[in-house]
């Protein structure tokens, strides 16, 4: 076993080396001058202060100098400052990721409880008035933009009612955790949505495929009670192929927050990214772009160790 | 595997509530500059900066109906830290911390001092002489005639700075020769006295003057200059205005709190909050912004659907007008560099009707540097009216090839510029022109000044003064698009800048309205107007009290405003 594992952790390293040239590459074919952003239409700056600048950041340099420099850097453990900001990099993912995890791991726990709790009981009660509240649910999240999810929320619950604030992360007066908490809520919920009813119809179409087993028949004639049947036998069963979407879904909330973070002005990495992008600011995309990758490649990594651990077929291989 | 399961909740559980109990207000990033120093002989040592101040003195929670007045900054990098002040001094924000030799009155027709207690003008208008105050900066340290030099001795280093200081700050004696390290001889210091000596008359540099944020040297000498920005200076700055930076906490809030130091009238609101929220009327609805200024007219809509804002209307110089390129891609005059060309697309362009459809009629055609409806415009001036037979044949007879497609380009992100720019592409087309309308793909001043990749580009100039007009026909910049202009009207141009007799440059300034509009160099849209917005119901304003242009510094009185 730890064999198994310690060569799927080795393989990241040369695919977050291959993810550093392709981004460090594809962001240089964009054109994006953070030079040029950081300076407004309506001021003048000559030629000459302009290449100065450049030259400050190091951006005069030949590209392949500038990604071993920018390599080797990384590997020294400095990440750079940003060109726009001038705050160090380090400095701006220690700021902004603690926030987009919050919102992650509170969207993902709230939609793994409430997606397969639903989604097993849609299951067991197969056609009647819980499947079809479960799945009415499961097409409204699909179909419905988290953007304006969002919106509806803040209009009912921040506007209208005046029970949650309407956005942000913390304000002077927050005091005790659940003063912060109440930040949490509403972008977490409207994060959530999506996932539930993606994971409700996969949690309902794997635990009636389970249920349809014979070895369900099996317990069930040999007198075990309904209860013990669905939560022992067909539940850890009908839930590996829920637990893959789960851990492949955090990186992608961690990603792809950026809808909310917008909607919320919620300060996480992804509002950092969009902001880096739009201006050019290379050494804040790069280092975040790969902690991205290093995040989707981790959760791999991770989900093959917990299949093996629950499957032991996998962790011996072909035997 | 229950037990399993039921310990990895446990442990998620775990990780959320621990990371949403250590984020915060405690995290990374928050600093306060140290302004405990009292102001007395044991004030701090000069060389303190504020780099090396390091506790937070945090800020008092903000409770319910507290003396707070809220604020949002919305991004693009204001809610990270304090902004520098000479990119764009256009931050409501930056004129409470920050102050100038000289304030404005609203119409910023006459000025006083400020941080001067004192100023004359030479009878010839070439020198300056201002007598220093008794202020204090944040940290209790004098605010002296030293930094008022330093200040503008940082203004010559800076890479990046509005160009109305820039052009101020190069009239200076030996501005031209002064490099960094050396001594701006066009500014002596006599005790508390600072005098500056001109080369060339500057019609607008008490304007200027009023503009002009002072720095602390005893904080900023050494620094380095040509990153202004990105100065950890700004993290916490030292300031000398009403209020003092009393928390940062980056992109979430920062807070300002009544500077103990001042030496003016002290402000009834205790507390200044602004938050890092993106929508202005969702922080409205919320409670959560008590004064807001746009031009938006999705926002002024809904601002004025809330019935406790009371709305103020402030006549601004906003313009909103095509960059014209005259060069193709291999630097030679392409179709728009022949005059009539330019006319005639003027008089293609239905502006009233824009200005009626996208603006609710709140905004005015404009066809020169010149507004209708203010003492400066010249009435004898073509109006353009709309005209796309006249816009046709005009094309025709200059023999602009119809096969050709004009880009027209954008940056402004908001729908309105969106939703206009396609109507001018569709009124373009109806006289027989293909366009191609289109946002930038990249920042604004790349793709205007670098890449050029237009032959229209939509371009807006807040204005301080007409002189900010005028001046662009003259930068770097517009040379890269239109190359060399009538010189007589470069001439008339420095004229204006360097005229003070108020008869005189409005001469001058009759003429440049009248030559512009056969040259065209810019092809005019319209100038719109701003509305503020103030809650009222919370926000006590002084009586009689008059509002400029909120983009720039005027005393707008804020020591009077009072949260009822």
């Amino acid at each position: 076993m730890g064999k198994f594992i310690l060569k799927k952790c080795l393989m990241i390293i040369p695919m977050l080396f291959i993810i550093s040239v392709l981004v460090f590459f594809a962001i240089r074919m964009t054109k994006a001058d953070p030079v040029s952003w950081l300076i407004p239409a309506d001021v003048v700056v000559s030629e000459e202060n302009m290449e100065a600048l450049r030259a400050r950041y190091g951006l005069d340099a030949p590209l392949y100098v500038q990604y071993f420099r920018w390599i080797g850097n990384i590997l020294r453990g400095d990440f750079g400052k940003s060109i726009v900001g001038g705050t160090s990099v380090a400095t701006i993912i220690a700021r902004s990721l603690p926030a987009t995890f919050e919102l992650a791991f509170g969207a993902l726990i709230i939609s793994s409880v409430i997606g397969i709790t639903l989604g097993v009981l849609s299951a067991i009660h197969q056609n009647g008035p819980v499947d079809y509240i479960g799945r009415f649910i499961a097409v409204l999240g699909t179909s419905m933009p988290q953007f304006f999810f969002g919106i509806i929320m803040i209009q009912i619950f921040a506007i209208k009612l005046g029970w949650l604030p309407i956005g942000g992360r913390t304000d002077p007066s927050v005091v005790t955790f659940w003063d912060r908490a109440k930040y949490l809520i509403l972008p977490t919920l409207t994060m959530s949505i999506a996932m539930i009813s993606t994971l409700l119809k996969y949690s309902r179409n794997s635990m009636l495929e389970v249920l349809n087993k014979d070895y369900i028949k099996t317990a069930r004639m040999k007198g075990i009670s309904e209860k013990r049947v669905y939560i022992t036998h067909a539940l850890r069963n009908a839930l590996r192929p829920v637990m893959v979407i789960i851990i492949f879904r955090l990186p992608l909330l961690i990603g792809g927050s950026v809808v909310i973070e917008s909607v919320f002005s919620w300060p996480g990495i992804s509002t950092q990214i969009v902001g880096a992008t739009t201006s050019g600011d290379y050494p804040v995309i790069m280092v975040t772009t790969l902690l991205i990758a290093a995040t989707i490649l981790v959760s791999s990594v991770l989900l093959d160790i917990i299949t093996a651990l629950l499957d032991p077929r996998v962790r011996l291989g072909k035997e | 595997m229950r037990k399993k399961f039921a310990s990895f909740v446990a442990l998620a559980l775990a990780c959320v509530m621990t990371l949403a109990a250590c984020g915060g207000s405690g995290n990374t990033g928050t600093t306060t500059a140290d302004t405990s120093a009292a102001a007395t002989s044991e004030a701090a040592p000069a060389e303190t900066s504020a780099a090396e101040a390091t506790t937070t003195a945090e800020a008092e929670p903000a409770a319910e109906n507290e003396n707070v007045l809220y604020y949002i900054a919305t991004g693009d990098g204001t809610a990270e830290r304090v902004n520098n002040p000479f990119n764009n001094r256009a931050r409501f924000f930056c004129n409470l911390i920050w102050r100038s030799l000289l304030t404005a009155d609203a119409d910023f027709a006459t000025f006083k001092g400020d941080l001067a207690s004192d100023y004359s003008v030479s009878d010839d208008g070439l020198t300056y002489t201002f007598t220093m105050g008794d202020a204090k900066w944040s940290d209790g340290e004098p605010v002296t005639a030293e930094d008022v030099k330093f200040t503008f001795e940082m203004l010559l280093q800076l890479t990046s700075i509005n160009s109305n200081y820039a052009n101020a700050a190069k009239q200076i004696v030996g501005a031209n020769t002064f490099e960094p390290g050396g001594d701006l001889e066009g500014i002596t210091i006599d005790g508390n006295t600072v005098t500056i000596q001109l080369d060339s008359l500057y019609a607008d540099f008490e304007k200027i003057m009023s503009q002009i944020a002072i720095m602390p040297k005893h904080v900023l000498e050494g620094e380095d200059f040509t990153v202004f920005d990105q100065l950890p200076y700004f993290d916490a700055p030292v300031t000398c205005g009403m209020y003092k930076v009393a928390e940062v906490v980056p992109n979430n809030y920062i807070i300002y709190e009544i500077d103990e130091n001042y030496n003016g009238e002290k402000p009834q609101i205790e507390k200044i909050q602004i938050n890092a929220l993106a929508d202005p009327v969702t922080a409205a609805q919320g409670g959560q912004l008590d004064f807001w200024t746009t031009n938006n007219p999705a926002e002024i809509e809904a601002f004025q659907a809330m019935d406790n804002y009371t709305e103020f209307d402030i006549n601004i110089l906003y313009y909103r007008y095509f960059v014209v390129n005259t060069f193709d891609a291999d630097g030679n005059p392409n179709a728009l560099a022949d005059p009539k060309v330019r006319q005639a697309l003027v008089y293609a362009i239905d502006r009233q009707a824009i200005v009626d459809a996208y603006y609710d009629g709140f905004g005015v055609v404009s066809n020169s540097g010149g507004i209708p409806n203010t003492p400066e415009y010249n009435s004898g001036q073509n109006t353009f009216a709309y005209d796309p037979e006249l816009a046709k044949s005009m094309l025709e007879e200059a023999g602009f090839d119809f096969s050709q497609t004009l880009r027209l380009r954008y940056y402004s992100g908001d729908q309105t510029t969106a939703n206009f720019m396609e109507a001018i592409g569709a009124m373009l087309n109806e006289i027989g022109i293909q366009t191609d309308v289109m946002k930038f793909e990249n920042d604004a001043t790349q793709e205007l000044w670098t890449l050029r990749n237009y032959e229209l580009a939509q371009k807006n100039l807040s204005s301080f003064t007409f002189s900010e007009w005028y001046g662009e026909y003259i930068n770097e910049n517009y040379a890269k698009v239109l190359g060399d202009i009538d010189p007589e009207f470069a001439q008339s141009i420095q004229a204006y800048n360097t005229t003070v007799d108020a008869a005189e440059r409005q001469e001058i300034f009759n003429d440049l309205q009248m030559m512009e509009q056969d040259l065209i160099y810019k092809l005019p849209l319209f100038t719109v107007n701003q509305k503020l917005f103030i809650n009222t119901d919370k926000i006590e304003l002084p009586s009689g009290l008059q509002f400029g242009n909120p983009w720039y510094n005027y005393d707008m009185q804020f020591e009077k405003w009072a949260v009822k």
